[in-house]
């Protein structure tokens, strides 16, 4: 008993230091179990700290209702969804899709910035009101603003998909696998698998945060142009 | 392996990986969710399954890794006494189930009053059984630090237990 007691507070000692191992915490938490009511004073309260934190022999059977059931048809599912197409590749293209777009206004900014400003040029030669070029200006610039947002938020959903994607590379990699491929050939882990996803993603997400500068450089572009007609208009004037 | 002999050998393990998944992360749903990413990604893994001589310790281990990115997004969650109640197993005398429910409850609500780090590493290691090495993975710490992050987390709870056990 004597010697228990030592062990217990040595090894509680070494317990409140982190560094005990998980094997003497589960010797600590026998230690409580058998004891029951007849510890150490002074241990009451390590007792109950130490039970609510580690006591497993409490935690067993019960679980919500139907947990068994939803468990079940969630693993059929996953054998009945094998052939289908994947919510990964979905979600691939989907952000394929929004870099392309976001490449597209980009491009269909500068087309609008070059046209309005041969537009202002035209209009210059027939002598326009200051108000007038100042409007464009302002419109541009405004539209490339945001277009700028646009490229920012889209960067910030390509960061948060990536973690989404984590239980959906895993589905894929099932299907994959399931599909019966030569035994010879070595298929792509896991793990693999999720990488390759993440650095797909880590690339467009850069070309992203690309086109995002690009447009902030057109930005500046449109003022700095902006600013060239004024001071024009004014001299003329 | 096909999918029969998957669900004999693994499901009726869900329970205990539910246990766990919910005392690590404090919410039901999210427990659920990651029991069955965890299956999900076991039966990713089917083909080299038939060589698994014991399918819960392999499910427990499919389980932290589940359980890691979820603690490193929401380190602020906590156990609702209904919750904890739940999983206290029905085996136990009412008083025994209601009073460990009850210390289950509150000691998640104290862990919620620690740093950030404190609570990410005594939740690991307290409810997912998660060894120094894995937690160091799991966080990017080094091993100095997460045992540091842990005694001062235990301490600390310790300190708050003490208080509480001496208005008693």
């Amino acid at each position: 008993m004597k010697k228990n007691n030592i062990d217990i507070e040595q090894l509680l000692r070494a317990f409140y230091e982190g560094s005990t191992t998980v094997a003497e915490e589960q010797a600590i938490e026998r230690y409580f179990e058998s004891h029951g009511e007849d510890v150490m004073p002074h241990l009451l309260a390590d007792k109950k700290l130490f039970q609510a934190l580690h006591r497993e022999t409490m935690l067993q059977d019960a679980c919500p209702e139907g947990l068994e059931d939803r468990l079940g048809s969630f693993v059929d599912s996953l054998d009945e969804h094998e052939k289908g197409e994947t919510p990964v590749r979905w979600i691939l293209w989907a952000r394929i899709a929004l870099v392309a777009a976001s490449v597209l206004l980009a491009a269909g900014a500068l087309a609008v910035f070059v046209f309005n400003n041969d537009m202002a040029i035209e209009e210059e030669v027939n002598k326009p009101t200051i108000a007038n070029v100042h409007d464009t200006i302002k419109n541009e610039s405004q539209a490339s603003v945001s277009l700028a947002q646009t490229a920012e938020t889209e960067t910030n959903v390509s960061n948060e998909l990536v973690p989404v994607t984590n239980a959906q590379t895993h589905r894929m990699v099932a299907r994959k696998r399931s599909s019966g491929k030569p035994s010879n050939q070595r298929e792509m882990t896991e793990e693999e698998a999720y990488e390759a996803l993440q650095n797909t993603f880590s690339r467009m997400s850069t070309q992203v945060n690309q086109t995002s500068q690009e447009v902030k450089a057109l930005e500046q572009n449109l003022t700095a142009a902006g600013n060239v007609i004024n001071q024009h208009l004014n001299s003329n004037n | 392996m096909d999918i029969k002999s998957f669900k004999n050998s693994f499901l009726p393990h869900g329970k205990k990986l539910y246990c766990m998944a919910l005392k690590i992360v404090g919410d039901s749903s999210e427990a659920e969710d990651l029991v069955q990413e965890t299956f999900a990604k076991l039966w990713s893994q089917c083909d080299r399954l038939g060589e698994v001589s014991n399918p819960e310790a392999f499910l427990v281990t499919a389980l932290k890794h589940a359980c890691i990115d979820f603690v490193r997004q929401h380190r602020e969650s906590s156990l609702a006494l209904e919750e904890a109640g739940r999983i206290v197993s029905r085996e136990a005398s009412v008083t025994e189930r209601l009073q460990y429910a009850e210390d289950l409850s509150s000691i998640t609500q104290l862990m919620k009053t620690l740093p950030e780090q404190q609570q990410t590493v005594i939740r690991l290691r307290a409810f997912g059984d998660y060894t120094i090495e894995e937690i160091e993975q799991a966080t990017g710490l080094s091993n100095i630090n997460v045992r540091t992050l842990l005694s001062r987390a235990r301490k600390r709870l310790r300190q708050l237990y003490r208080m509480d056990f001496n208005k008693q």
